[in-house]
């Protein structure tokens, strides 16, 4: 599902063409989708991972920065990691196939938007997408939850994307000019949870 | 006795409950576990070495689990369930991932500076995970009925892949001395300890696992100083200790492979001494 599909759609002319920033995007194309909020978010379909997928990753948004759009990115990810990693594909009436789909869509979106906005990753996790009272940045949930899914689907190519996120996850920081806030530091966060620090 | 009575109570039920398919979480009061490897390394304790097909899951993080984490400033409170490792097999698997991250490669070098202190850093956290995470494997292996091989024999063969992979990609000519010293002596340590195993002769798929790994080792390392140094001080005398062995005939290959690959420091054994 999610094979080959990165250039379809996609023109470097058009994008030329097309171009609009970043907060335009988001406002027209993943404002919908963070609206839903909650128990609602659970109602989103795989269908809108796929095109949320599609429009990141071989539409015209292929090489745009969303620097300027952290928080939007930041909710992105939390959305997609409530709405479309967690839900139970027996009761959600998915089968197999078809969730595992949406997981590899999912996961390709927050590879994306690791690595167009990796500030978004320092950024409080929205407490209230994600239904947990806790604060705490979104590189922690999304570590725990990686953990959690690495297993959860034995299969090599979601184990495959999931490695591929922990890696733009740990060198995002060293990508970066700007040092990341309150000495946050994504490697001793995943060497806790691997191995002690 | 009744304490006794009843721990094996305990005992029994995870046998029975590990058979038939639940999650099998580290709840006892007196095991402690801060990250997934030292629950990997607890479980030795409880000796499981039976538990193939159990799914292996870590309790709440509320309990104690990732305790560390208030050290580094996050809430214990990260999440409320448990975390699911899956099969032995599986959970290794993911250390290896985990593992694997902190060692800068070809793709990782883009964003890394190898000589960067922190990357330094990160590289022995790593060597040394790896090295306890194959002291576990090893555990499994070793103390594991025949009938049982099943759990840790793919576990092994995980850990020799890692080797070679980690030779391809942190071994390279180029790669500074020291690095190549620490890894060759953490791997080379490893497949060393596995001449050792006494049934290594009735698993073929690890033999050849082995091989393979200590093919790489001496194709990646050439003939590099690094490499005579760790094989006089680790494998040699082993072999010397095994030779006699039942399962040296076995070991013929190994030693075909080394001597095929690094003709200035080939092990003149004698096979028929």
């Amino acid at each position: 599902m999610a094979s080959n599909r990165d250039s379809e759609h996609w023109h470097p002319a058009a994008e030329q063409k097309h171009a609009e920033p970043a907060s335009s995007f988001f406002a027209v194309h993943l404002a919908p989708h963070i609206a839903s909020q909650g128990s609602q978010a659970h109602h989103l379909t795989r269908e809108t991972f796929s095109q949320l997928r599609q429009e990141l990753l071989g539409g015209r948004y292929r090489q745009l920065r969303l620097d300027d759009s952290v928080t939007d990115v930041n909710k992105l990810v939390c959305v997609v990691l409530k709405a479309g990693l967690e839900p139970n594909w027996k009761e959600d009436g998915l089968n197999r196939k078809d969730f595992k789909s949406q997981i590899t869509d999912c996961l390709d979106i927050i590879q994306a938007a690791v690595e167009k906005a990796p500030q978004c990753l320092t950024e409080f996790a929205d407490p209230e997408i994600l239904g947990k009272g806790i604060r705490a940045p979104l590189f922690a949930w999304l570590v725990l939850r990686l953990i959690d899914l690495f297993n959860a689907w034995n299969c090599e190519d979601v184990q495959k994307k999931i490695g591929d996120i922990f890696l733009s996850i740990v060198y995002s920081q060293s990508k970066q000019v700007r040092p990341w806030p309150n000495g946050l530091s994504v490697p001793a966060f995943l060497r806790a949870c691997t191995a002690g620090s | 006795m009744a304490f006794l009575s009843r721990r094996f109570c305990v005992l029994a039920q995870q046998v029975r409950d590990a058979h038939t398919g639940p999650t099998l979480g580290l709840r006892n009061g007196t095991l402690t576990s801060s990250d997934i490897l030292q629950y990997l390394e607890s479980l030795g304790v409880l000796e499981l070495k039976h538990f193939s097909t159990a799914i292996l899951s870590v309790p709440a993080l509320g309990e104690s689990f990732l305790g560390s984490l208030n050290r580094l400033g996050y809430p214990c409170r990260l999440s409320d369930h448990s975390m699911t490792l899956g099969t032995f097999p599986q959970a290794v698997s993911l250390l290896l991932l985990l593992l694997d991250i902190f060692v800068p490669n070809s793709e990782t070098d883009i964003h890394a500076n190898k000589n960067d202190s922190l990357v330094r850093l990160n590289r022995m956290w790593a060597l040394n995970g790896y090295w306890r995470l194959w002291k576990v494997v090893f555990f499994w292996l070793r103390s594991s009925p025949s009938d049982m091989h099943q759990c840790a024999i793919p576990a092994s063969l995980q850990f020799l892949a890692s080797v070679q992979n980690r030779c391809n990609k942190e071994l390279p000519l180029s790669a500074p001395v020291p690095s190549k010293t620490e890894f060759t002596y953490v791997w080379l340590q490893s497949l060393t300890e596995l001449l050792t195993l006494d049934c290594l002769n009735k698993l073929p798929a690890l033999h050849l696992g082995l091989s393979q790994s200590l093919r790489g080792l001496a194709e990646c390392l050439g003939h590099s100083e690094t490499f005579v140094t760790c094989m006089e001080d680790l494998l040699l005398p082993v072999l010397v200790d095994v030779k006699n062995d039942v399962a040296f005939d076995s070991l013929e290959l190994c030693l075909q492979v080394i001597n095929a690959l690094s003709k200035l420091y080939t092990i003149h054994v004698r096979l028929t001494d």
